[in-house]
């Protein structure tokens, strides 16, 4: 069964896997995530604790960890347990701001999935196995959030303690009443105009992210909310017009 | 080997099985989601009708929900239109259903709980039973304004 597993996964995971699977011991695989990412550590915040677990106890050796490194003890080597707490920036050795470049960001994610994925570990102990596990769903959770724009913005303002509510108290009336007139032309659209509302509201899409960088850039967190509250209505939105174009046949 | 291939094989369909979504929608919302009732809309300058219009910026959902009210205060007609989730869309088309036929003030007393419990939502998906009890005390709300209105005329 085992063995069935560790096939399995292996599989699955090829792409990943590269040159870093020969890199056995922990030293040279944190040297690899240093030179591999734009070569500079301190740039990259890799001489920081990224993701704090300073004074935490190695599972494995008993160790005290240093604070250098959130995945593995600097004694033995073993990858450690998920930091649930853990900051999806630091995580990704990115600094706490709405502004991001997405190549840096894509890069660091297969930076990180390539030491943490659970292939690495077919053959390592059960606890290592799960810690690997976690981290890369951490890890993927996070790029998920990051990546996009709306959804990183939410979680900047989440980090501020501000969240987007579910009840009816921050929308005026006009503004649901515009958007209910949005949906309605989405429901009557026709094969002929469907792409061309697809087109202007994805321009509004975009015009407000710009925007929301701005505003995030003020720091003025109270008027992100906002903004992105209606980015959230043009996103549901889309959606609906692209599905609508889909039952159209004005898109495959 | 075979014996190997079979444990494979095993170990696939686990894996399938294990990726079916866990959460499914009870059948009830599914029975309103796929046929919805009164879906549609009334004429909001009529002073006997109630227009109440309410969102979850959360997930950006719009909820409309309407009621026509004769002059014993008896609720005779709802309709609605939702944009948003299965859950918001199911949640207000009961709403419709059970507030017709209702005084306003026996609606006016109608939970998002029982609406909650009649569709087994989980409890992510509370707050669109709480957005389509906000519809209705909204559209109440729009109802008395506006008779409020007329009777000061």
């Amino acid at each position: 069964m085992r063995k069935a597993i560790a096939l399995f996964t292996t599989q699955s995971g090829r792409r990943l896997v590269r040159n870093i699977s020969s890199l056995e011991n922990v030293s040279s695989r944190r040297e690899y995530l240093n030179t591999k990412f734009h070569g500079t550590p301190s740039r990259l915040g890799l001489n920081r604790s990224y993701c704090e677990i300073q004074g935490s106890i190695c599972w494995n050796c008993q160790a005290k960890s240093e604070g250098k490194d959130q995945f593995f003890c600097g004694k033995c080597g073993s990858l450690q347990d998920v930091n649930s707490k853990c900051d999806y920036f630091k995580l990704y050795s990115l600094s706490n701001s709405f502004n991001l470049n997405p190549t840096e960001l894509t890069t660091r994610f297969r930076q990180l999935q390539s030491t943490l994925h659970p292939d690495k570990y077919s053959n390592k102990s059960k606890r290592e196995q799960t810690n690997s596990l976690e981290w890369s769903s951490l890890v993927n959770k996070a790029y998920k959030t990051l990546s996009v724009p709306i959804d990183r913005g939410e979680y900047l303002l989440q980090q501020q303690g501000i969240s987007i509510p579910e009840d009816n108290s921050t929308l005026d009336k006009e503004f649901l009443m515009e958007m209910m007139e949005k949906n309605e032309e989405v429901e009557e659209a026709t094969k002929d105009n469907i792409l061309e509302l697809l087109q202007t509201v994805q321009n509004e899409l975009k015009e407000a992210a710009v925007e929301l960088e701005e505003i995030f850039n003020q720091n003025d967190f109270e008027k992100a909310k906002f903004l992105l509250i209606r980015m959230k209505y043009f996103r549901s939105l889309e959606k609906n017009i692209k599905d609508k174009a889909v039952r159209l046949g004005a898109v495959k | 080997m075979s014996l190997t291939r079979a444990g494979r094989l095993l170990q696939s369909r686990i894996k399938r099985i294990q990726s079916v979504p866990a959460v499914f929608y009870h059948e009830n919302v599914v029975e309103h989601y796929e046929n919805p009732r009164n879906v549609g809309s009334l004429d909001k300058k009529d002073k006997n009708v109630g227009t109440g219009l309410v969102g979850a910026p959360a997930c950006g959902d719009v909820m409309k929900l309407q009621i026509k009210v004769d002059e014993n205060g008896k609720i005779i007609d709802a309709k609605f239109k939702t944009f948003g989730c299965g859950s918001a869309i199911a949640s207000s088309s009961l709403a419709t259903e059970w507030v017709k036929g209702k005084t306003i003030d026996e609606a006016q007393k109608l939970k998002n709980t029982d609406i909650a419990k009649e569709l087994r939502l989980p409890p992510v998906k509370l707050h669109c039973s709480m957005l389509a009890e906000d519809a209705i005390k909204a559209a109440l709300a729009d109802y008395k304004v506006k008779q409020q209105k007329a009777a000061s005329e």
